[in-house]
């Protein structure tokens, strides 16, 4: 319910904006369709921005696809889709960059966790399964259940790289494959933690404190809060005119300012963006090189 | 008037002419409709082998079945946690179900009055139409806490839960197959039973049974297959986590939930996509096998 208001909200203050503004009079001579995919992460607020700019320029039609961070880019890379949305950098020299958001996330635990605040190191050795009980980080005397997003997940990118570092999640932890039904788990399981995107958390769930610091848009502003990623719209090679609007339209203070922190997200210009380390696509050679002997099994690879 | 019979003659030739056409290009056309079908099939197998063949390009043959380090990030393909869940969680699955549906057939078949009878048959199609989402979504929120009641120890999550759920989601094919093989069973062997003095129960456990087991075995097959296929339902409450346990109350994976998480944001064509269908081919092959078996026991004659 909270979430319709929300988007009902969205909606509406948009259609006020362009009702009232002028800046899409000289757009709307604007025909043909724009065909984007990727991040789920990203979703909400493309697809927001879709409505707002198909209601302005109505010879347009955007269509918005997930599949995730990967797919985005390996589908703007073959030119399937105009623009790649990926809430990870692109190493791609072929691709253009359109910084669209700030993505703020934070772990999240059931509510029955006393916990309310985590260190880097403390949440380190509780993903990589050191730390089994609660009791060992100040809590109560009671298991932890870790529960993580699947290897392609861009969330968990980006966790494994702010966060885990070298560490590896421990392979017993349970695996969900959406951000919604992660958080559906951790509210239903006792002494469980996991981790999503700031819009995604609601009252069945408690947020944690990284760092001490709480999760929210203020201090993500602030630069206070650290656990944030960028969301990216690709294209390869420079934008076409009709594209080029409609990331205009999203770079816009209006729907900068106005309509991302209806969906969580915070501005791409916040002067805390520059503190944001890049969150890379490719993991695995900095993860291979750090595998310690003592973990390391017989390799399925072919000479 | 002789005109009139031979132009009704006439008449009578093109109809009969128009309805041999008829009768033939309709024949053709279902012929071409049920060919249609096989060739569907045959180039869903071409397209999955064809795809999850490549895999071995990268990986090796044994360390891709045997080993069970999936580290996809890595560059690590082995698959035996996947295929050791689903073979588990098969087996057990179909064993529950059909311990119960058998004897809920005979149950139906035999011994139960009328309006029961209906009244659980009627029930058995509703089961058929509940949605595997709807199973899982009852798996995620009455049997994962349940068990974590009765086992303070574990997370709720895997072989356990999903058994049980999945052996619920099967009953319906146990049931219906084997109360219908066991109501066809003829009924001189019955009365032929009674005849010798043996009673209502030693007769349906030492005559009718047996000579409705290849019906009865067909339907638990087809169950079984059911069940090794089943995705929602197991995604759901299973906890999906790549790892060998031996234990049904850990979190485990199965190659269906293992391709269902993952599918949707691998590159068509890496190595990760092509063990994806390597896993799908697995599954494919164990269910032709699975229906071959049922083929071959249909067809054996019943003994007696």
């Amino acid at each position: 319910m909270k979430k319709i208001a929300r988007i009902l909200s969205a909606f509406l203050i948009s259609s006020m904006v362009l009702s009232t503004g002028t800046a899409f009079a000289a757009t709307s001579k604007l025909s043909g369709t724009i065909k984007c995919s990727g991040s789920t992460a990203l979703m909400p607020i493309v697809k927001a921005a879709a409505e707002d700019f198909m209601k302005a320029n109505p010879k347009v039609s955007i269509e918005v696809a997930g599949g995730g961070s990967g797919t985005g880019i390996k589908n703007v890379q073959d030119g399937v889709v105009d623009i790649g949305n990926s809430d990870v950098f692109s190493d791609d020299k072929n691709l253009v960059d359109h910084q669209i958001a700030l993505i703020p996330f934070l772990f999240i635990v059931n509510p029955d966790v006393t916990v309310s605040n985590l260190t880097k190191d403390q949440l380190i050795k509780i993903f990589s399964g050191k730390i089994t009980n609660w009791k060992e980080v100040g809590g109560a005397d009671k298991k932890i259940t870790v529960i993580i997003r699947q290897a392609s997940s861009g969330t968990r990118m980006t966790v494994q790289q702010l966060v885990m570092g070298s560490e590896q999640f421990t392979s017993s932890a349970i695996v969900q494959d959406s951000n919604g039904s992660l958080k559906t788990t951790v509210a239903n399981t006792p002494g469980s933690i996991g981790f999503v995107d700031l819009a995604y958390v609601d009252s069945k769930v408690k947020a944690l404190k990284y760092e001490g610091v709480e999760c929210n848009l203020e201090n993500v502003k602030n630069g206070k809060y650290t656990l944030v990623s960028i969301g990216h719209m690709y294209t390869k090679g420079q934008p076409s005119e009709l594209v080029k609007a409609f990331l205009d339209y999203i770079s816009s203070s209006t729907f900068q300012n106005r309509i991302l922190p209806y969906y969580k997200f915070v501005p791409v210009a916040s002067s805390a963006k520059n503190n944001i380390s890049k969150i890379k696509l490719n993991t695995s050679s900095a993860k291979t090189a750090n595998l310690k002997p003592s973990q390391a099994r017989k390799s399925t690879k072919k000479k | 008037m002789q005109e009139s019979l031979l132009s009704q003659r006439v008449i009578n030739k093109r109809r009969t002419n128009i309805s041999k056409v008829l009768d033939i290009s309709m024949k053709y056309l279902l012929l071409a409709i049920s060919l249609l079908t096989v060739i569907i099939i045959i180039s869903i197998v071409y397209f999955v082998s064809k795809n999850g063949i490549k895999v071995f390009d990268d990986i090796t043959v044994t360390g891709f079945f045997t080993s069970d380090y999936w580290a996809p990030d890595e560059g690590e393909f082995g698959i035996l946690a996947f295929w050791r869940g689903t073979l588990i969680l098969t087996i057990l699955a179909t064993f529950l179900g059909s311990l119960l549906g058998i004897l809920c057939a005979i149950f139906i078949s035999k011994l139960a009055p009328k309006g029961i009878k209906h009244l659980i048959k009627m029930a058995v199609d509703v089961f058929v139409g509940i949605p595997s989402v709807v199973y899982g979504f009852i798996g995620l929120t009455v049997f994962v806490p349940l068990v974590r009641k009765i086992f303070p120890q574990s997370s709720g999550f895997g072989i356990l839960p999903a058994a049980v759920i999945l052996s619920i989601m099967i009953l319906p094919t146990i049931i219906s197959i084997s109360e219908n093989s066991i109501s066809s069973v003829d009924k001189a062997y019955e009365e032929a039973s009674y005849a010798l003095g043996a009673t209502k129960i030693q007769t349906i456990f030492s005559v009718i049974l047996p000579a409705a087991l290849p019906g009865v075995i067909s339907g638990v097959i087809l169950a079984m297959a059911r069940a090794l296929g089943e995705t929602m339902a197991v995604q759901m409450v299973i906890g999906n986590t790549p790892q060998v346990v031996n234990s049904l109350l850990e979190p485990t994976i199965t190659l269906t939930t293992g391709i269902v998480m993952d599918m949707g944001s691998t590159e068509y064509g890496s190595t990760w996509s092509n063990a994806l269908f390597m896993m799908a081919t697995l599954l494919l092959v164990i269910s032709i096998i699975l229906i071959l078996i049922v083929r071959t026991v249909q067809r054996r004659k019943i003994n007696l």
